[in-house]
């Protein structure tokens, strides 16, 4: 559409290879529909986070930190979804009482808001985790593989290094030093997944670095920094983003694992991990399933989903054969 | 071939060898921060400081922490694992019996999800986009996306404990029956089948991700050659 309003002849090549790179994305990716209900989920989930959490609190009266003593039965167990308070017999749910779409947890506090905020918590983790990952990963590969020799040598090792330190054991001692908190598990889990996208990011460049482009760049006196951010990272944006992806869905299981271990954010901040060991961790799963059953599938939800938005980029921007 | 060998080997020692400094140097820094002292610990709370003194002097920690990193990678060497403060008994002690366990785990569950893994992908590479391929390619997403801290206690919740309340999928059915023992191990030496009875729920938790991951792996690599063999015919 723009092209009507310059004079034939005068796009640059340019623009014509990036339009129409992303057109070709888009006409496949649009007949994938496991990965369209996977972003459509992940849409979904954001703007519950988003808006649903603060919605659900005037909706339904109930703060994510407040506690009902008659959410609890007489046995002190949990109510299942879709109940009222119980009355003061503490058996027969009360018919004036407050209502929880998917019941409560140990304390008497209401799942389903507490679902909702849990899902602000693990999706800011992961994408602020990821975004970590990226900043320290992507320039350490792309160096390297750009100047290879020495340096290259220490990036890779560092890669190793990276990839057989006991992420846990480092994540205790963190949390032992600068105490616990949000930064703290996104810091950690940074410095625990910035050596994916390093390795892939390096490999592509070292194949990049023999193109005639580099060449070309080189023998025209461009500078190094310019090569690198200015040509070789637009290469790369592709599979970086569809490899992001990959990296979200892992890194909501480790902010999931680390609350689980009581190394994550602090209660009562709720968390999907945290929700998942109050349940399980005490064994109240064996009476009330549903407080390991409901964040555990909504876990696994968004983590496919993830999954499923990557493959699905993945091969709309590189289809395989099959 | 031999000298690659030799030089991954080196390589990988000295690996080992950056990640126990990195490990080490982080716990003292821990203990500086936080004034963790296993001297003062084990002297108890009435110790004088000349005591305390004393109990550091004969551990050794009031070494400064480089020097006490050389010597505790100088015992590594000579196969000594070191000191544990907290239960009082060597590392070793400590380590190597419950080394049986978790090979036993990892044992178990390697072989089960290559069980598992190897046939689902040749039968996905064999009949790619038949009913069953589809079948397994959406399992396989699911055991892939699910944590294992949660397909364990799902796990352990409907073949461990509803049988044993007389429930089996939440449904009563008269009788309660133990399928699998909720928790407990028993060494294989003393009896081969308690001990596969109460590791078998454990190498299932374990081995579905994996199983997942191989399979797909399985797939794409079947696949490709069935691929390459249908173009030479």
């Amino acid at each position: 559409m723009e092209s009507q309003d310059q004079p034939p002849g005068h796009i640059t090549d340019q623009q014509v290879a990036a339009r129409s790179e992303w057109d070709v994305f888009w006409y496949r990716f649009r007949g994938d529909r496991l990965a369209f209900a996977g972003a459509a989920f992940l849409l979904l989930l954001i703007i519950l986070a988003t808006v649903g959490a603060p919605l659900a609190v005037i909706v339904t009266g109930h703060e994510p930190d407040e506690q009902f003593f008659n959410g609890l039965d007489i046995n002190g167990i949990p109510l299942g979804p879709l109940s009222r308070e119980v009355s003061d017999d503490g058996l027969t749910p009360d018919p004036h009482g407050e209502f929880f779409i998917l019941g409560t947890d140990r304390l008497g506090r209401d799942v389903f808001v507490r679902l909702l905020f849990g899902a602000r918590i693990s999706l800011l983790v992961a994408f602020a985790a990821t975004g970590g990952a990226l900043l320290i990963g992507v320039p350490l590969g792309l160096t390297a593989g750009y100047f290879r020799g020495a340096w290259d040598a220490v990036i890779s090792r560092a890669i190793d290094t990276a990839l057989g330190f006991p992420s846990l054991l480092f994540a205790i001692g963190l949390a032992a030093v600068i105490g616990p908190g949000l930064a703290n598990v996104i810091i950690v889990i940074a410095l625990f997944s910035w050596y994916y996208p390093a390795r892939l990011v390096r490999t592509s460049s070292l194949a990049l670095r023999s193109e005639q482009f580099v060449e070309a760049g080189i023998s025209v006196g461009a500078g190094d920094s310019r090569i690198i951010f200015g040509h070789l990272l637009p290469h790369l944006t592709a599979p970086i983003i569809v490899y992001s992806t990959g990296i979200i869905a892992t890194n909501i299981l480790f902010e999931a694992g680390l609350s689980y271990l009581g190394l994550g954010v602090p209660p009562p901040a709720p968390s999907w991990g945290q929700m998942l060991s109050d349940g399980v961790v005490g064994g109240l799963y064996r009476v009330q399933p549903w407080l390991a059953i409901i964040p555990g599938v909504a876990l696994a939800m968004t983590t496919l989903s993830f999954n499923q938005l990557g493959d699905g980029m993945r091969d709309a921007f590189a289809p395989r054969k099959s | 071939m031999i000298k690659y060998l030799i030089r991954r080997l080196a390589v990988g020692l000295f690996q080992l060898l950056f990640i126990t400094f990195v490990a080490y140097f982080l716990f003292f820094m821990i203990a500086s921060a936080t004034g963790a002292d296993p001297a003062r610990r084990i002297a108890g709370k009435a110790a004088t400081p000349e005591r305390i003194a004393e109990i550091a002097h004969t551990l050794g920690t009031d070494r400064p922490w480089y020097e006490q990193y050389a010597r505790f990678v100088t015992n590594l060497a000579h196969g000594d694992l070191g000191y544990s403060y907290m239960k009082r008994r060597s590392v070793a002690e400590i380590i190597f019996p419950a080394t049986t366990v978790t090979l036993s785990l990892l044992a178990g569950a390697s072989i089960l999800w290559t069980l598992i893994a190897v046939p689902v992908g040749i039968v996905g590479a064999l009949w790619p986009r038949s009913v069953s391929d589809r079948i397994s390619a959406v399992l396989i997403q699911i055991a892939i996306s699910a944590p294992v801290f949660w397909v364990a206690p799902m796990l352990s919740y409907l073949l461990a404990y509803q049988p044993s309340q007389g429930k089996l999928f939440g449904i009563d059915v008269g009788l309660s029956l133990q399928m699998f023992p909720i928790q407990g191990y028993v060494r294989l030496g003393e009896s081969p089948l308690q001990w596969t009875w109460h590791l078998l729920l454990p190498w299932l938790a374990m081995a579905l991700g994996y199983a997942a991951l191989y399979a797909r792996f399985v797939r794409a690599l079947r696949s490709e050659e069935h691929t390459s063999e249908l173009q030479s015919r």
